[in-house]
């Protein structure tokens, strides 16, 4: 899942240079700590943002996955997959905030500094999202936002690619029939 | 590192903080670690009575000291120039006059004038000294005063007492010996004159026997005594019939011609020659001051071995680290690295040792490094199995007690008191012995490692670098674990030495009649 | 023939299996052609995944951002590696207080400082020693330096 736009080389390339700043980050190398930073960071941020409506909260998250995925670098088995791993421990962040903040009604106001498609449609969106259980909507982002393959969002969410059908299946239909209601208004 | 190992480790390190840093064990570690060989505290000349003899002659056990020596030189027979016997008799005259009392100034001043040919004021002086009320040759104090001057360089250790204690010379009164038997050669066990001297003789001995802190001088003593009953006749080692014989004969004697005080006075102190006798043929003072000195110095060197076998052993893991993580240091197994290693630790063998066969066997453990499976496996397990752990062990096990044994004869301590211990040379001062055995240890380990490559189809070089990291780590750990629990129970074993190593320094006698 | 609207919808569900991909592609249009409520269903789906397309938040990390996480990683680093030891400062203190322990218990009480009554010496000298104090006359060193 390396991000090969951010770098603008190969893919195997970029991979064996990111294993080699990995392997560098384990024996404490403060520069390839940098180099895995800048290179993951816009991705992680935009998904997360996506899943969690709130920048702020995004780059926190963004913070915590990176922190979670340095301390934990010596269970990674190859360097290579450092992209996924981070990616993964992203969104179920991502996740676990969303579960706990469930009962809590959306903060629409913090949107309003982005610049982008209108902030109407911004916080229907938003709306119809919160309204959606947290494995549904994460289902829905990374599928139809971050346009991630099944696969891939399978990985990410670490269940089978089945539920990740079904689940998706549920949540277009659930999110229509929510965005209907929103239009209607 | 597992949460049990990192428990472990710092527990080992923790405890070893704390013996480090206790005044009852902190001498054991960092102090010990900076005393090899001659101590500047126990003077530079190893078996030197006094150590370094005062250059000025300051009191008594100064005179002692001097005296001492001087009667060293009078038994090696070498001829004395008349200023040195001049300022020999000097000291034993001050000396008499500043302490009346004691009888050992004027035995050792009529020693020394008798053998410079003045028999006749040696006999006097000879006479006057029995009439004295003690006897002192001051050696206990001076060791009392070097047991301390010792303790502030090398903190409080019994070991200290075992180093002074064979420093105890006896050839003052070995001479007064002599000296009794050539006056009682002359004295007659029928004329009242040669009764008296005969008498005199006796009270010398009983001076010297009852003022001995040694048993060696008390059995001096006791010979003196027993030689004053002796007909002139009397040559060889009397039977016990003859012996009771000649001291009733001479107790007679000493009546018949009116001496009844003296004959009783004779009578009490061959009697008490009798129980001394008893006391100093039981005992062995030599097996007896071996053993504690043994305690004294493995208690004091045997914490700070271990933890030398544990640098050892991080070294050789860095070895090893160094060998594994580096492809090119691994070249050592091929010709012609391991061809031109081995000539060279051969040859390093062979000077250390002496010995054709540590040498052959060192250059046959390189030349096997170049034998390797021809096929290896792609992905070897790690996993060697359990007789090569076993082989560690047996190894680990070897290396520290021979590191142990290198430290404990390169020590100060070991140095000072393993010789009077009757320990061979080999095994003492640095022995090279311990040296070129840790080095067949490390042989061993070479030649794991083509065996254990054929056997597990894996690089020889790899195993190399395997073995040195296990090796150099069960060295750390165990030695580190050893050298932890050494500690408090050196301290235990040197507080249960020390009073009788100082009791048997400062007076032997009273240690056995305890 | 009209397949019923029910179908469609389980259709719709397994559009993206490979086994049922292109057959239920195919039925769908066809019924989404003839169905005007299933028809709508669809456009209205199309509109709202565009609109939540649309909403995507690309935006730049605060300038901020890499400096914290550096500083996180810092502090987190110290913590890990705190925690990662502690084990062996509890060990370390334990081991403290055992070898403590063992060493007190064998080096025996603290004894009050004591006046030395001449380990073992003999009476004799015990009273002589004092004679000591007097000094001896310096004797000529180059006589005794032998």
């Amino acid at each position: 899942m390396v991000d090969a736009k951010l770098t603008g080389m190969g893919r195997a390339e970029a991979l064996f240079e990111e294993s080699t700043w990995v392997s560098r980050c384990r024996q404490g190398d403060e520069t390839a700590l940098g180099l895995l930073i800048a290179r993951h960071r816009a991705r992680l941020i935009r998904t997360a943002a996506n899943l969690l409506r709130d920048r702020h909260e995004a780059e926190d998250v963004a913070q915590e996955a990176f922190l979670k995925a340095f301390r934990e670098l010596g269970r990674l088995r190859d360097d290579r997959a450092f992209s996924g791993y981070i990616y993964r421990i992203c969104v179920r962040l991502c996740m676990d905030r969303l579960r706990l903040k469930r009962a809590e009604p959306g903060e629409f106001d913090r949107i309003q500094d982005h610049d982008g498609p209108s902030i109407e449609n911004r916080v229907v969106i938003a709306r119809i999202l919160d309204q959606l259980p947290y494995d549904l909507r994460t289902t829905l982002v990374l599928r139809e936002m971050e346009q991630l393959s099944y696969e891939e969002v399978a990985e990410a969410m670490h269940v089978p690619i089945g539920t990740v059908r079904s689940r998706l299946h549920t949540a277009r239909e659930r999110f229509r029939k929510l965005w209907v209601e929103a239009v209607g208004e | 590192m597992t949460r049990g190992r990192r428990a472990a480790l710092g527990a080992i390190f923790g405890a070893l903080i704390v013996l480090a840093l206790h005044p009852a064990s902190r001498h054991l570690y960092l102090p010990a670690a900076r005393a090899w060989g001659p101590s500047p505290a126990l003077s530079t000349s190893k078996w030197t009575n006094a150590g370094l003899l005062p250059r000025r002659v300051r009191s008594l056990s100064d005179a002692s000291a001097w005296l001492s020596d001087a009667c060293e030189r009078l038994v090696t027979k070498r001829q004395r120039s008349p200023e040195e016997i001049q300022t020999f008799i000097e000291i034993a005259t001050r000396a008499a006059a500043s302490d009346p009392t004691n009888a050992f100034w004027l035995q050792v001043h009529a020693v020394i004038l008798n053998a410079s040919g003045d028999r006749d004021s040696a006999l006097a002086l000879w006479r006057l000294a029995a009439r004295k009320a003690m006897w002192n040759d001051y050696q206990s104090r001076r060791f009392e005063t070097a047991a301390e001057e010792a303790e502030k360089a090398h903190g409080n250790q019994s070991w200290i007492r075992a180093a002074l204690y064979p420093r105890r010379s006896t050839a003052a009164v070995r001479l007064i010996e002599a000296y009794s038997r050539q006056v009682l050669q002359n004295a007659s066990l029928t004329d009242p004159q040669g009764l008296k001297i005969r008498y005199d003789t006796l009270a010398n001995g009983e001076l010297i026997r009852d003022g001995s802190r040694h048993i060696g001088i008390a059995e001096l003593g006791e010979a003196i005594i027993e030689a004053a009953s002796h007909p002139p006749s009397m040559v060889s080692t009397p039977t016990p019939k003859g012996l009771l014989l000649s001291r009733l004969e001479f107790i007679n004697s000493l009546r018949e011609h009116g001496l009844q005080v003296e004959a009783e006075n004779a009578n009490q102190a061959l009697l008490e020659n009798e129980a001394w006798q008893a006391m100093t043929n039981r005992e062995d003072p030599k097996s007896t001051f071996s053993n504690f000195a043994r305690i004294a110095v493995a208690s004091s060197v045997l914490p700070i071995s271990f933890l030398v076998s544990s640098i050892f052993g991080l070294c050789l893991w860095c070895l090893g680290t160094f060998l594994h993580r580096i492809e090119s240091a691994r070249q050592v197994c091929r010709p012609p690295w391991s061809v031109i290693l081995g000539v060279s630790f051969a040859t390093l063998a062979y000077s250390v040792t002496g010995l054709w066969i540590a040498a052959l066997t060192t250059a046959l453990a390189f030349g096997l490094l170049a034998i390797g499976p021809p096929k290896k496996r792609s992905r070897p397990d790690g996993e060697l199995g359990p007789l090569y752990r076993f082989m560690l062990l047996v190894i680990t096990l070897a290396m520290i007690t021979f590191i142990a044994g290198f430290v404990v004869g390169a020590s100060t301590p070991g140095f000072y008191v393993l010789e009077s211990i009757d320990v061979p040379k080999e095994y003492r001062d640095g022995s090279t012995l311990y040296l070129g055995l840790v080095g067949v240890c490390l042989v061993f380990s070479l030649l794991l490692a083509p065996a254990w490559a054929l056997v597990h189809r894996i690089e020889t070089s790899q195993v190399l670098a395997k073995t040195f990291r296990e090796l150099g780590i069960s060295l750390a750990v165990i030695g580190l674990v050893l050298s932890v629990i050494a500690g408090p129970a050196a301290v235990f074993a040197d507080l249960s030495v020390r009073e009788p190593l100082s009791q048997i320094l400062t007076n032997e006698s009273l240690y056995y009649l305890k | 023939m009209k397949i019923p609207c029910g179908f469609y919808a389980w259709l719709e569900g397994q559009s993206h299996r490979r086994v049922f991909g292109r057959l239920a592609s195919v039925v769908s249009d066809r019924h989404t052609i003839s169905c005007s409520d299933c028809s709508s269903d669809r456009e209205e789906l199309s509109l709202a995944l565009d609109m939540l397309r649309g909403s995507s938040m690309d935006f730049e990390p605060s300038p901020q951002f890499d400096e914290r996480l550096l500083r996180r990683v810092q502090v987190d680093r110290v913590r890990h590696s705190l925690n990662y030891w502690s084990p062996a400062f509890v060990g370390a203190a334990v081991a403290a207080l055992v070898i403590l322990t063992a060493i007190q218990i064998v080096s025996g009480p603290a004894e009050m400082p004591s006046i030395k009554f001449g380990n073992g010496r003999a009476p004799e000298a015990r009273n002589t020693l004092s004679s000591e104090a007097s000094y001896l006359p310096t004797l000529a060193p180059r006589m005794l330096d032998q």
